[in-house]
């Protein structure tokens, strides 16, 4: 009991101890004791862990907040602490410069926001720290010097902005009906909840931007690619401990039974892979490739989600497995997205080259085959080969990104692609190109084939459906790619991007008509204009009206016409 | 009258005769003149601090002063009016010191100090008011004194504002002064009660009611700067900084969404009001405003019109939880009139300091402010994410009361509102920020004052960190004891909804 109590105590310092990092590095005398302190930020919280589980009470804190340290708690711990040592330790070099020092500050928030994360006990504590952790990495990436990778953090700020919305109204909703917010009573609201659609589209729509779900996924290629190599394990830990455990903790997952959202969950999945395999192997810069693999590896969780949705029962299997899973693929992802700095840092030892190469297949295979133990634990379900697809997906992307050899520095990313005909003629469609993905990819299928049916006896059934799905992905990849590769344009990172860029053309377009008919439209046309134009003046509606409430007259005669309306009222 | 009737006329005092003083001083007395600042608002602030106690303690402050028969002139301390003077009393002293920073060496500054007491003077008068004629007579005494403040550097465009603020101000008093003298008539009394007076009145009263009810609302939404009423409050920002921080954030707009909660509250009583019907069509007018005010703020370049817009439509947050009505609605409400404050008044003080230390008036001049200003724009940044209402900020736990109290009573459009509204203000808080902290700053600031090796001066740059830091601690400690939420809850248990 002692010793649990003292976990307890543990629990604040853990989420504290980088803001007290923060606080010295910015006393200008203790900076160097700052820097050295960095890389270590994250120590605590790893050796957590490693501790039984405690609970903290904090009456005071917020709505009455809890600090906890469960099972699933210890594992998010585990994995996030794990990725931002690497985030802190790959930080230290830049740190160092005295003019990065926002930059050291709002790492350092980010982290203690991670960690409060995975240790909130209740759902406005983890908004909290949600926030926290968001707008700091997102204030990161804007410390870039890089444009790209401004913009590309302005994209992931919009998107931060919707998702907090969404998840306010999701506690809302639920902390209304159960009268508290911890996560217990939350799960039990959810479970009680007529509107549980409503609280599920939610729900998946406000943690899905963080997980990066299919149609609010475009935040993650444009930003793992433009950041630096400090910030990727960072924004990992940011999909699985402010997206996928906001999910785990909200959700009443073996309690609550939704068939029609699980159907919709596993063919988003099925969406998901093939968006990812098009638009994945279309592109042609490495740096790119990794996020779509990203988004790949959140159908896993759709497909679990999916499969206890459908079936309750599930989950005990499934979450005993999820944490294996969980871990390895998020060290792998994290090393995914670090593929390219051995490049850019010009490793010039062949030995070392060859080292870092070869730890690149691995970190591949080892998120490639990440999700197998998931198949095991759904042996004879459909989504089993739904995993065994998003393996091989996985794979595929992954030695993609591998066979694309260095980042090419003549190419703007950010900006466009190049036209079809430049990729035509500096990258053709080799067979031989592609072929070692999917030779990879196929490997892996047969070894996880063959583990399925030494553990499970499945094989006749499950070789078909991999066989069958291994093929199509394999033609699909060929045939995506010489299509692609012949589309007159493709956008930065994202084919979603354009969209919304077009979203506001509309606007703009709409608003111009509009103004031609009316006109006295809105300054808001006047407002966007006024950069891009700023000869043009259009009369501004709601200036104009209220220019007429500041003058005697217009102004006396509201206030008469509410006298009038008072007794009118008290006439009826 | 015992010690306990003498201390709300001791806290009204303790503003008024140091003010009174200060206007007969002449310009060089600076250590007299901010001694005597300085004296009133800690002595305020120790009395006020005094009531609290009391008042949790459910002890009885109340002070009655006949002025005519059968009216007199009360001031009482309840949790509600504690509330309001203790926001005031702590905001004035912080904007004191901030006014004798960022007026240094200016002229006219008797004046100022004079008027600026009376200001604070009338408001907290405003706060203890145990009637509707005492308010009143304090609620115009905050229109008069706050007069000189607006036009106080005299140019034609604060003449201006002045004037459009003077009219609107005095003719929203006459519509509360119908309203009252109507109400007088119907029920010969016009005494705070927690539950209402007017509920005595049989059904047939139910038009005349509904009339009086727009009267007192219209009045003292002008105040309140409730859409369509608001137009003198974006002009009012050429006042200087620290007058538009007190009037933003602590004397004339608080004062007329205080009134809202007085008149829905204490003189028709909700379940009264909301049977009159009257209730719904205020929810309608401050979505309406809290939406439109965004919107208005999203497409400003100014900086002070921009937050004077953000004003517009924050301030209706409190008139939309007194509108939603019910136990939740009204905490969201009543704890938002100092959440808003804090928040609001750090923004203002911000942007004098931009103002005072670079010459940055406009948005788009804010470049790089972050590097130049750092802890100004540590305080503009919490204050911005907590209007947004990003936790574990003040306005966050408004924002989710507001929000509970809308489901609670099945108004559940409301939330989307607040979402839309939480949406809007991200819109036109985040570039700012995104300006300050990331972009690089211009070769040269507009106009640079130099302060040596520090951002600014000490009295500009600690009343925004410090009023910053309530902000934050606000929300973050929103639970604990004598906090802002605590007490606004203890309102509502005690006064609005009691068994």
């Amino acid at each position: 009991m002692t010793y649990a109590l003292s976990v307890s105590l543990i629990l604040p310092s853990v989420v504290l101890w980088p803001l007290v990092v923060a606080g010295i590095l910015l006393l200008p005398g203790l900076r160097p004791a700052g820097l050295a302190l960095t890389p270590l930020a994250a120590l605590p919280a790893l050796a957590l862990s490693a501790l039984p589980n405690g609970e903290l009470s904090l009456p005071g804190v917020m709505l009455g907040g809890i600090l906890m340290l469960d099972a699933t708690g210890r594992i998010f711990l585990f994995l996030v602490s794990i990725l931002w040592l690497a985030s802190s330790v790959l930080a230290r070099a830049r740190m160092r410069a005295a003019s990065c020092d926002t930059f050291a500050i709002m790492l350092l928030f980010a982290m203690a926001g991670s960690f409060g994360l995975v240790l909130a006990g209740d759902g406005l504590l983890f908004f909290a720290a949600a926030t926290i952790t968001g707008y700091s990495l997102c204030g990161a990436l804007a410390c870039a010097t890089d444009r790209q990778a401004t913009k590309a953090g302005k994209v992931l700020v919009v998107l931060l902005v919707v998702s907090d919305v969404l998840i306010f109204e999701v506690l809302l909703m639920l902390g209304q009906a159960a009268g508290s917010v911890d996560f217990e009573s939350l799960q039990q609201a959810f479970s009680n909840s007529e509107n549980k659609n409503v609280v599920f589209g939610l729900l998946l729509a406000g943690f899905g931007i963080k997980i990066g779900m299919l149609g609010v996924h475009f935040w993650i290629p444009p930003v793992f690619a433009t950041a630096n190599a400090e910030l990727r394990p960072a924004l990992v830990a940011l999909i699985f401990a402010a997206g996928l455990l906001g999910v785990l903790r909200l959700t009443p997952l073996g309690q609550i039974r939704a068939p029609e959202v699980a159907a919709v969950l596993h063919w988003l999945a099925w969406a998901t892979l093939l968006y990812t395999v098009f638009v994945g192997m279309s592109q042609n810069q490495r740096r790119f490739i990794p996020g779509y693999v990203a988004i790949a590896l959140g159908s896993v969780w759709l497909v679990v989600l999916s499969a206890c949705l459908q079936q309750p029962g599930r989950w005990d299997s499934l979450a005993h497995v999820s944490a294996a899973v969980l871990i390895q693929s998020g060290a792998g992802l994290a090393a995914t997205f670090l593929m390219d700095k051995p490049n850019n840092e010009g490793v010039s030892s062949y030995s070392f080259r060859s080292l870092l190469a070869a730890l690149q297949w691995v970190a591949v295979l080892l998120l490639g085959i990440s999700p197998l133990g998931l198949v095991w634990a759904m042996a004879g379900h459909v989504s089993s080969i739904t995993l065994l697809s998003v393996m091989a997906v996985i794979v595929l992307l992954g030695v993609h990104a591998l066979l694309q050899g260095d980042n090419d520095p003549e190419k703007k990313p950010g900006e466009r692609y190049a036209s079809s005909a430049a990729i035509s003629a500096s990258r053709p469609v080799e067979f031989s190109h592609i072929a070692p993905g999917v030779v990879a990819a196929l490997i892996t299928v047969a070894i996880l084939a063959a583990a399925y049916q030494l553990y499970q006896g499945m094989m006749t059934e499950a070789a078909r459906g991999l066989g069958i799905i291994a093929l199509a992905a394999m033609a699909a990849v060929l045939n995506a790619r010489w299509c692609v590769l012949r589309l007159p344009v493709l956008p930065a990172g994202d084919v979603l991007l354009p969209i919304t860029r077009g979203l506001l053309l509309v606007r703009v377009g709409v608003g111009r008509l509009l103004a031609r008919c009316a006109a006295y439209w809105a300054d808001i046309t006047q407002a966007m204009d006024r950069r891009r134009r700023p000869e043009t003046k259009r009369i501004d509606i709601a200036g104009y009206l209220e220019s007429l409430l500041l003058s005697w007259s217009p102004a006396l005669s509201l206030l008469l016409l509410l006298g009038l309306l008072a007794a009118w009222l008290a006439a009826l | 009258m015992n010690w306990n009737a003498w201390i709300p006329l001791l806290v009204i005092a303790s503003s008024l005769l140091p003010g009174l003083i200060i206007f007969g001083l002449d310009e060089e007395r600076l250590r007299l003149r901010t001694s005597l600042n300085l004296l009133g608002a800690v002595s305020k602030l120790a009395l006020v601090g005094l009531m609290l106690w009391g008042v949790y303690y459910e002890q009885q402050y109340e002070t009655r002063l006949a002025v005519l028969p059968g009216l007199e002139l009360v001031l009482r301390a309840g949790p509600l009016a504690l509330l309001f003077v203790t926001l005031s009393s702590v905001l004035w002293l912080l904007t004191t010191v901030y006014a004798i920073g960022y007026l240094e060496g200016s002229s006219h500054r008797s004046r100022f100090f004079g008027f600026f007491s009376l200001c604070v003077t009338s408001t907290v008068g405003v706060a203890l008011a145990g009637n509707l004629i005492t308010f009143l007579l304090f609620y115009e005494l905050l229109t008069l004194s706050t007069y000189p403040l607006v036009v106080h550097r005299g140019t034609d465009v604060a003449r201006r504002a002045g004037q459009s603020y003077l009219i609107y101000t005095l003719a929203g008093g006459v519509l509360l002064l119908l309203g009252t003298a109507w109400l007088y008539t119907l029920t010969g009394t016009l005494e705070f009660v927690p539950r209402g007076f007017v509920a005595q009145l049989g059904p047939e009263y139910a038009p005349a009611l509904i009339a009086i009810f727009a009267l007192l609302i219209a009045g003292l939404g002008v105040k309140a700067a409730l859409v369509p009423l608001h137009g003198w409050l974006p002009q009012a920002m050429v006042a200087p900084a620290p007058v538009s921080a007190l009037l933003h954030a602590v004397a004339v707009v608080k004062a007329g969404a205080f009134g809202i909660v007085r008149v829905v509250y204490e003189v028709f009583g909700v379940e009264f009001a909301a049977g009159l019907g009257v209730m719904q069509p205020l929810v309608w007018l401050a979505c309406f405003t809290i939406i439109y005010g965004s919107i208005r703020a999203l497409f400003q370049d100014d900086l002070k019109r921009r937050l004077a817009y953000s004003t517009v439509s924050q301030v209706s947050y409190i008139a939309l939880g007194v509108g939603i009505a019910g136990p939740f609605a009204t905490v969201g409400g009543v704890v938002h009139l100092v959440h808003q404050g804090l928040m609001k008044i750090t923004l203002f003080f911000c942007a004098g300091n931009l103002a005072e230390t670079l010459g940055v008036h406009k948005v788009s001049e804010m470049n790089g402010a972050g590097r130049r200003m750092p802890w100004t724009m540590v305080a503009f940044t919490i204050a911005a994410f907590g209007m947004i209402g990003a936790p574990p900020i003040a306005g966050f736990i408004s924002k989710w009361y507001l929000g509970l109290g809308a489901l609670n009573t099945g108004q559940d459009w409301v939330v989307l509102v607040l979402a839309g509204s939480s949406l809007l203000n991200a819109a036109y808080f985040l570039p700012i920020l995104h300006r300050a902290w990331f972009r690089d700053p211009p070769a040269e600031w507009p106009h640079e004052h130099d302060f040596g090796s520090k951002e600014t001066a000490w009295a500009l740059l600690l009343p925004p960190v410090i009023t910053a830091l309530l902000a934050l601690f606000a929300g973050l400690f929103a639970s604990a004891p004598f906090s802002a939420l605590q007490w606004a809850q203890l309102i509502a248990r005690r006064e609005f909804y009691a068994p």
